[in-house]
């Protein structure tokens, strides 16, 4: 364990210093590139402004050159020797400006004359240039170009850059910590872990690290294989509750004639021969309906069941089926629009009938005083010629846009009266047989992919839409 | 006479339920959770409340009618749920635990068994 810690904080100290490293050498980057920037700043401002001066004032220069009659022009030294001798001239000792113009203004004091001078500063350069007239006509040009480690713009420019170190350093120190204690300490706390549970002698914080990485590489990969391991037993878990779900559905509703057959047997032991047949009527009919249920439920599992299309096709007259399966709701109120030149499609009768018998069945048991219509119409789509059936009631319950999409899906209910949630999806299955395709359409939402407008504006209304190939 | 609520869909079931306990006790009949809460009886001298439960068609709010008993109505007599099966899945039966006072099999419905339940109630 010692060895371990004594491990931890080298790796520590290495990081450490690596960190301090990088930011040192940026520093110096950073203080270079200012140096070098401000050097060129002050360049180009004293060859814009003194020699664009020194060019604009040429003639007069090469004139006063001409008239001390030296080939160059003065230097400064000579100069300020020529005036001292010939004025008193006082030697400028500073080139700060104000004393400049100070002993410009005393100079002007004493002679009667002021002179005209321009002193321009850059950062690491100052210029002074001086023109003066003096009562004799004399003319002289001091010119003065030295290294200014004073000047007001060094100061600026150190100052900015004092500035940004200290927040470099701020920042820097920051993010070290931070990065200390959120990247490295676990990394560090993970590889104690590790290190205290096989003892391992370690070479080289290197390869202590890369034995890290390579240990929680494994790991994620474990985790990836857990997480697909968790999500395979999830979609089980969803199929085997699905499936006991559905089993306990069928046991219930199988069970429920046959309980109700053993109560009418235990009656019939107990009843007088007239009330025996009183109450045999009385149940019989209840008892018959549930055997019909658990028929229809077992077919209904049967043609889950069924992978391959299973079609027993010929040509059928879809308007006489449909007739038929509504003569269960009032003809008075099912309405039949016909536009189409041949209801006659070639199909397996008794599935399509299934099929429509389950939409209207749906449709009867949601609640409402509701109109039905039928309408059949011939249309093309992706250039083949389709029959298109819309079995639609009005007035009634709808269907909201979130149930609209889970409306197909196998076990899907919201009802509880022969709801099993096979119905709907045994007809989606029926018409995928028959190469079709079917959708449902509820006050202006509808689950296939394609908006529709809202077709009844004032009631609800719900519409299976019904696409059949002529010839499938 | 003492009252019994029965919320019970099926015809059948709500005969044989009359026939057993024709002359004892009152029964009150409603055919849905729905029609029950909409009516919103009073059930002060209500003894029993008997209720429905059909595996695979339950809807929420028959899955909250006896925590509505409770809660809401702040019925004290007995809720007895019914169903066809005796089984049930877990979160069901936390559920049935929490807010019903036993669970019965319909086959086995009988006046002994209610006049036991409604004797043991109170007393």
């Amino acid at each position: 364990m010692g060895l371990n810690l004594s491990t931890h904080s080298s790796i520590r100290k290495g990081v450490r210093r690596l960190v301090i490293k990088v930011a040192l050498i940026t520093l110096i980057i950073l203080s270079v590139m200012m140096a070098i920037l401000t050097f060129i700043q002050g360049k180009a401002a004293l060859n814009n402004e003194v020699y664009n001066f020194l060019l604009q004032e040429k003639e007069s220069l090469t004139s006063i050159q001409r008239e001390l009659g030296y080939e160059k022009l003065v230097g400064y030294n000579y100069a300020i020797k020529y005036l001292k001798s010939t004025y008193g001239f006082i030697e400028i000792k500073s080139f700060k400006q104000k004393k400049h113009i100070k002993c410009l203004h005393e100079f002007a004091l004493n002679h009667n004359q002021y002179p005209t001078s321009i002193c321009l500063e850059s950062p690491f350069y100052y210029s002074m240039i001086i023109k003066m007239n003096t009562f004799k006509g004399e003319r002289f040009v001091v010119m003065r170009k030295a290294f200014n480690p004073f000047g007001g713009f060094f100061w600026t420019y150190f100052l900015i850059l004092c500035a940004i170190i200290i927040v470099m350093t701020a920042i820097f120190i920051f993010f070290y910590r931070e990065f200390v204690s959120i990247t490295i300490d676990p990394f560090m706390k993970l590889y104690e872990s590790v290190s205290s549970s096989k003892q391992t002698n370690f070479l080289s914080p290197h390869l202590e690290l890369n034995d890290i990485f390579q240990k929680i590489k494994s790991m994620q990969k474990k985790q990836l294989e857990n997480q697909e391991k968790l999500l395979t037993l999830e979609q089980e878990n969803a199929v085997n509750k699905a499936i006991a779900s559905m089993v306990r559905m069928i046991v219930h509703d199988v069970r429920r004639p046959f309980d109700k057959i053993n109560r009418l047997l235990e009656r019939a032991n107990k009843k007088q021969p007239s009330e025996l047949k009183k109450y045999f009527e009385t149940v019989s009919h209840n008892i018959h309906h549930d055997t019909k249920q658990v028929d229809a439920m077992l077919q209904d599992l049967m043609d889950i069941g069924h992978k391959k299309r299973n079609l027993n096709l010929k040509p059928i007259c879809l308007k006489s089926i449909l007739n038929s399966v509504y003569q269960e709701v009032n003809e008075n109120q099912v309405k039949f629009f016909i536009e189409s030149n041949k209801t006659t499609i070639t199909g397996d009768e008794f599935k399509l009938k299934r099929c429509f018998e389950n939409i209207l069945s749906n449709a009867i048991q949601a609640p409402g005083e509701k109109r039905y219509y039928v309408e059949i119409q011939d249309c093309i789509h992706e250039n083949k010629a389709w029959t298109k059936v819309v079995l639609g009631n009005i007035g009634g319950s709808y269907i909201s846009e979130e149930r609209l999409p889970k409306i197909f899906k196998l076990f899907y209910t919201e009802k509880k009266e022969n709801g099993r949630g096979l119905g709907l999806a045994i007809c989606k299955k029926i018409i995928n047989d028959h190469g079709g395709k079917i959708w449902v359409v509820s006050n202006g939402y509808t689950s296939f992919e394609e908006k529709t407008p809202t077709r009844f504006k004032e009631k609800n209304y719900v519409e299976f839409h019904i696409l059949l190939k002529r010839d499938p | 006479m003492k009252k019994i609520v029965l919320i019970e869909d099926d015809s059948f079931y709500v005969q044989e339920f009359r026939d057993e306990i024709k002359g004892r006790f009152e029964l009150i009949h409603f055919s849905s959770p729905s029609d029950f809460v909409d009516k919103d009886l009073d059930l002060n001298d209500v003894e029993a409340v008997f209720l429905d439960f059909d595996f695979g068609h339950v809807s929420e709010k028959e899955n909250m009618l006896a925590e509505y008993l409770r809660k809401e109505k702040a019925f004290k007599g007995k809720v007895v749920l019914w169903s066809l099966l005796e089984e049930f899945d877990r979160e069901t039966k936390l559920y049935l635990d929490a807010f019903c006072d036993d669970i019965w099999v319909k086959r086995d419905l009988s006046l002994e068994k209610i006049k036991k339940l409604l004797t043991n109630h109170g007393d």
